[in-house]
């Protein structure tokens, strides 16, 4: 992983610096300039614009300075929805700090969000503005694709959650989590650093596969986290438990228990947030784990990155071999080994 | 709505370590027909990354679970195949909708055309103006000769013109009508000019409204010394001759539609006494009266 971890290192790099002289741009903006910039300075895996940069590269021969500022974008309009999420979730703690309506408080915070969101358009404006009419129609019609996508995923989720919706299938996480994650966080950023890299000469969908298989991989890999004894970004062990998230875990075990503890889940589920206790969500961390849930959501997982694998190998396993094109294979593997 | 961050240095590096591998073929394959997603099933490509991680495996259990997971595989290639033929549908629909923004193009390149039709005719018509103008300017800086330029005296009635009288001493002669173009204009006469009047006076025709059974004694008037517009006439009103019947104030005076001098139209009331009316009649454009208008109530 040094190679690719190196890939990485710079192609944050460049995107941070691109982002900073964005938001440096115009009049100074009180109550709004800190705002921005905030958890673009935490840091960041910076995943979406090295997806975006290396398939550029792959497709086109070089990460331009077009692929970049799309990069720049990209990274922008998710810390745009960064911040709604946080507020939509209630969270406390985004990157080890305090969520920016945490500090500031939801109103501030949702107008910084909009702000960062539209914000976003100008550097992808200046990535395609030179490269035809052509190449912006495919890049914003995969821009507006994604983003009806996203907010439908988001809210299928919000949904399931404050509607209690139960006896949900397997294909509806997948559906979910293909709409909220996947698409925003690979696939879009993989089809715009192959419309720019290829000069709009190649299909955007040809990337659709690959991203939908690595995101479904990273989403359940990230719920099952939450349930370890780790969950890893500030969040409380069975935290998605007590919130009731509909996980693959959760539509699993409620299939694969008995009709008495089905019972007692749904009552689980009916009860508002406060009202779950502690005994409760232990109770359904240790029910998954006897029903087999945790060991099947383990094996979907895996079963995802494989055909992660096999889509990137059709995709890309034609291409002669470069360090891009490593590094967008090793994300499969990065997958579980992310720290 | 995005995918939660991980960015705790504090994190393990592998927090789950134990990650069960796909176990064969179904996993890694887009063939989703009803002989894939089992143990037993053709491999895929992705088969010889994961088959050490399978190698020996084939516990009842563990093949239910396989089974299931290829189902998951199976079932997860169909939601993706769905989303993207809404995805197309949604889009076949926009693209047929009332409009689409990839009309814009053509629509952009119509207007552009239609704009270049314009401004090309716009151009046309202007040069059209200038050679025109500059026809006329050619025309201005030749001077006339002496004598050519004809000025045409103020309006003549055209009814005039009918029948020829002797002219008087201060007016022009007439002169036939075809011969005006080439003759000298002092010596020459418009087409239409008057052949009873002399030029000195115009043809006055009186018209009456309200009274039925009135007539004019009048029938020419002095002509203005000045052009003078129709508007500029007037006439004091109408007082009886040996009477005292209210004055008739109402006269108006216009062109004749005909080209015949001008025309007076006097309204006489109804029941307005019988008798005769007299006033004089002027111009804005001089203190002499250009004549009385005669008019009788009978």
């Amino acid at each position: 992983m040094a190679v690719e971890g190196a890939l990485l290192q710079r192609y944050g790099a460049a995107t941070r610096a691109e982002v900073m002289r964005y938001l440096a741009a115009g009049a100074p903006s009180p109550f709004l300039d800190e705002m921005l910039a905030d958890y673009p300075a935490r840091g960041g895996k910076m995943l979406r614009p090295a997806i975006c940069l290396a398939n550029a590269a792959v497709f086109g021969g070089e990460a331009s300075a077009a692929a970049v500022r799309a990069a720049a974008a990209i990274e922008m309009l998710h810390n745009a929805l960064l911040i709604h999420d946080d507020v939509q979730d209630g969270s406390e703690l985004r990157r080890g700090k305090p969520t920016l309506h945490a500090l500031h408080g939801v109103p501030l915070a949702i107008n910084a969000g909009d702000a960062l969101l539209f914000a976003a358009f100008a550097p992808l404006i200046d990535a395609v503005t030179s490269l035809g009419s052509h190449v912006i129609r495919q890049v914003m019609d995969v821009t507006s694709t994604m983003a009806r996508q996203t907010a439908e995923g988001q809210a299928l989720e919000l949904g399931w959650r404050d509607r209690n919706v139960t006896g949900l299938t397997e294909a509806d996480y997948m559906r979910m989590a293909l709409k909220k994650t996947a698409w925003m966080g690979m696939i879009w950023p993989a089809q715009l650093g192959l419309i720019i890299g290829s000069r709009g000469r190649l299909d955007p969908e040809m990337v659709l596969r690959f991203g939908y298989f690595l995101g479904l991989a990273f989403q359940i890999e990230d719920d099952l986290r939450n349930l370890s004894e780790d969950p890893g970004y500030g969040k409380e062990q069975n935290g998605d438990l007590a919130e009731a998230k509909r996980t693959l875990m959760l539509i699993h075990v409620r299939t694969a228990c008995d009709a008495e503890e089905r019972a007692r889940l749904d009552s689980f589920l009916a009860l508002s947030r406060e009202d779950r206790s502690a005994e409760d969500v232990l109770w359904l961390a240790r029910l998954m784990h006897e029903r087999g849930s945790i060991a099947h959501a383990r094996a979907v997982a895996a079963a995802m990155a494989g055909a992660a694998e096999h889509e990137f190998a059709a995709v890309y396993g034609a291409l002669p071999p470069s360090e891009e094109g490593i590094f967008l294979g090793s994300l499969v593997r990065w997958v579980f080994d992310r720290v | 709505m995005t995918t939660p961050e991980n960015n705790d240095p504090t994190a393990p590096a592998d927090p789950q370590p134990h990650i069960v591998r796909p176990p064969e073929g179904p996993q890694t394959s887009p063939n989703r027909g009803p002989d894939t997603g089992t143990t037993t099933g053709k491999a895929g490509k992705g088969e010889e990354a994961h088959q050490p991680h399978q190698t020996g495996v084939r516990d009842p259990d563990v093949l239910a679970v396989n089974e299931a997971v290829a189902s998951t595989v199976r079932t997860a290639y169909d939601v993706l195949s769905d989303t993207i033929a809404q995805g197309r549908k949604a889009a076949e629909q926009f693209r047929v909708g009332a409009y689409n923004v990839r009309d814009v193009p053509e629509d952009l390149r119509h207007m552009a055309g239609n704009l270049l039709g314009l401004a090309r005719q716009l151009s046309s018509t202007t040069f059209d103006i200038c050679e025109a103008l500059l026809r006329q300017a050619d025309g201005v800086m030749t001077p006339p000769p002496p004598g050519s330029t004809h000025v045409a005296p103020f309006q003549t009635p055209k009814g005039e013109q009918a029948a020829p009288k002797p002219a008087a001493a201060h007016a022009p002669a007439p002169a036939p009508a075809p011969a005006a173009a080439a003759a000298p204009a002092h010596a020459s006469a418009p087409a239409h000019a008057p052949a009873t009047a002399p030029a000195s006076e115009i043809h006055l025709t009186v018209t009456f409204e309200g009274h039925d059974s009135a007539r004019a004694h009048t029938t020419t008037i002095s002509r203005p010394k000045t052009p003078t517009g129709t508007e500029q006439f007037a006439c004091d009103g109408l007082i009886q001759r040996g009477g005292s019947a209210a004055p008739i104030t109402a006269v108006a005076f216009d062109a004749h539609p005909n080209g015949r001098g001008m025309v007076a139209t006097v309204y006489v009331p109804p029941e307005h006494p019988k008798g005769v009316y007299v006033g004089a009649v002027y111009c804005a454009t001089q203190d002499l009266p250009l004549g009385q208008l005669v008019i009788e109530i009978e």
